[in-house]
């Protein structure tokens, strides 16, 4: 069933789970948990179409790198999802390897948790299961780097594929225009009684749960949890002020550009670096991307160069060579993209701004840092990268300045994942949810999506925020 | 019969030619500038390890720059 709450404004049943937000996590939290007979309440603080009026409240404050929040996620039913690309790739059971960065511990689960929701995950997402993923160039890296395996959804809009099917279904309630402004504890403040939401007319009641699970984002739901400081000052599951903590992005580093020798067998090439690459070193993974230049002539620029000095000298008429350097378009040429793994650190954060939006909450102001081992990364990385290729006999890669010199800073861009706000540990000094995704010092309150990630490996986050959603759903349902 | 001159000196002879009127000049900007080439070209190349240099940027093997040089 769906409602507009600025219409509808009327709840008074008591349901089993109460899930706010309704992004990949949300929506597939409450088909799972409807399946399993559970009496469910889904809310949605935007419409069910992108308005200005529900974008604007994710205006922030950012004193850090600018990691533009406001145009990544979108604030609608579906979520982000209505915007996603649909590069899918799995975790690697090394990702949940135990190790400490930063001082902080890995992944309190293993491999083993998730890899049984894969397949499931990859039909929600409608990727080809038989075909699962794989790597679109051959092994062209000595070593250290292999070629990335991934899967293309078409992107699944999760508004378009289950918006009709969640109003279909009797024993969920979604309402929309409903943004969530507070959560009410009990007095031993162990469980949480109900949530507050309000509409755009400033609205409110309660709604009423067994249990309460917060799909916001890496963003949104650190902000909401330090929001709810009504009953405890540093806000709800924030004891160990770890709420808003180890801010994670996948860092766009422009590493350089490249000059292939033989661009006339593939147009791209993306690679992964090796676990054992990754461990000797002590840094981070990493997807590189190399994309060649599209309007390939016969060669390479590098045979080409040393072709046409070769003809300078005496073969050709002069006519012919000003010829050839005006169509000559660049073939083989291209920039390196990357998307590397940013470690958890605890000065790149999410705390609350002074100021409001026009529902009362502080804004989120916004402190994305990079730590040491992140540039260690990027460094030993983008060199690796760089050695391999002429190794391989592949061509030449010029790197950024930034990657050899150590005393200037890097430049990075973001991926729009925005991860580990409310990290998973087994320890709460370490984090905010238990290995059941449970608010650690709270019995009914639970978290999905990107913020409970312990790292982030070097794949794209929707495909392991559904594995991990549908983990939840399973341990719930009963 | 005139003495026939070699390649060397008179590259040798050009180059002493054009020098000496910024050498022997008291603030002469010209020999300034005939530095400035030659340090630049060093500075953008630089060691990476005992296999690979960095030239301007471009990560090269070392084998390739003695090969050119030879």
């Amino acid at each position: 069933m769906l409602f507009d709450f600025n219409v509808q404004t009327t709840i008074d049943k008591n349901y089993d789970v109460c899930i706010v937000g309704t992004g990949p996590a949300g929506i597939t939290l409450a088909r799972k948990l409807s399946k399993s007979g559970k009496k469910v309440v889904l809310l949605e603080a935007g419409g069910l179409n992108y308005s200005e009026e529900s974008q604007d409240f994710y205006e922030c404050e950012s004193i850090g790198h600018e990691a533009w929040p406001k145009f990544t996620r979108l604030r609608y039913f579906g979520g982000t999802s209505n915007h996603w690309s649909g590069r899918c790739r799995p975790f690697d059971s090394s990702d949940f390897n135990a190790r400490k960065i930063n001082g902080l511990p890995g992944w309190p689960i293993r491999y083993s948790a998730v890899q049984p929701y894969l397949e499931e995950a990859m039909e929600i997402l409608d990727l080809d299961t038989e075909q699962g993923f794989k790597p679109i160039n051959k092994n062209l890296l000595k070593d250290h780097f292999s070629p990335d395996a991934f899967s293309k959804s078409p992107p699944t809009r999760f508004k378009g594929k289950y918006l009709s099917e969640i109003e279909a279904t009797k024993n969920i309630d979604c309402f929309y225009n409903a943004t969530a402004t507070d959560l009410t504890l009990d007095a031993s403040h162990r469980t949480v009684t109900h949530v507050e939401i309000s509409n755009y007319k400033n609205y409110k009641t309660n709604i009423s749960a067994h249990k309460f699970i917060l799909c916001l984002g890496g963003i949104e739901t650190p902000r909401f949890m330090l929001n709810c400081n009504n009953q405890i000052k540093a806000g709800i599951g924030n004891s160990n002020d770890m709420v808003g903590r180890c801010f994670m992005e996948h860092l766009n580093v422009r590493m350089g550009s490249f000059l292939y020798r033989d661009s006339e067998t593939v147009s791209g090439m993306q690679f992964y670096g090796d676990n054992e690459f990754v461990e000797r070193n002590n840094i981070g993974k990493s997807n590189i991307t190399l994309g060649i230049v599209k309007k390939v002539k016969s060669y390479g620029r590098t045979k080409a160069i040393k072709t046409f000095f070769k003809n300078l000298a005496c073969q050709m008429e002069i006519e012919d060579k000003v010829q050839f350097i005006s169509d000559f378009k660049c073939p083989g040429m291209g920039n390196i993209g990357t998307l590397i793994e940013q470690s958890p650190n605890l000065d790149s954060r999410i705390t609350l701004s002074h100021e409001t939006d026009d529902l009362g909450l502080n804004k989120t102001k916004f402190e994305w840092k990079i730590s040491d081992f992140d540039r260690k990364t990027i460094r030993k990385t983008g060199l690796a990268m760089a050695k391999e290729f002429a190794n391989s006999g592949l061509g030449n890669i010029r790197l950024s300045d930034f990657i050899l010199d150590e005393n200037l800073e890097i430049k990075f861009g973001h991926h729009a994942h925005h991860m580990g706000t409310t990290r998973m540990s087994e320890n709460p000094k370490y984090g905010v949810v238990d290995k059941n995704s449970k608010v650690h010092e709270l019995d009914n309150l639970y978290i999905a999506g990107s913020s409970v990630f312990s790292t982030g490996g070097a794949c794209n986050p929707t495909m392991p925020i559904i594995q991990l959603c549908l983990r939840l759903a399973n341990h719930l349902k009963g | 019969m005139p003495k026939p001159i070699s390649r060397r000196g008179f590259i040798t002879t050009l180059s002493l030619g054009t020098a000496a009127p910024s050498i022997f000049a008291k603030n002469s900007s010209y020999a300034t500038s005939l530095t400035i080439p030659s340090k630049s070209t060093l500075e953008k190349l630089k060691p990476v390890d005992d296999q690979f240099v960095s030239v301007d940027g471009w990560i090269l093997p070392t084998k390739t720059l003695i090969r050119g040089a030879l």
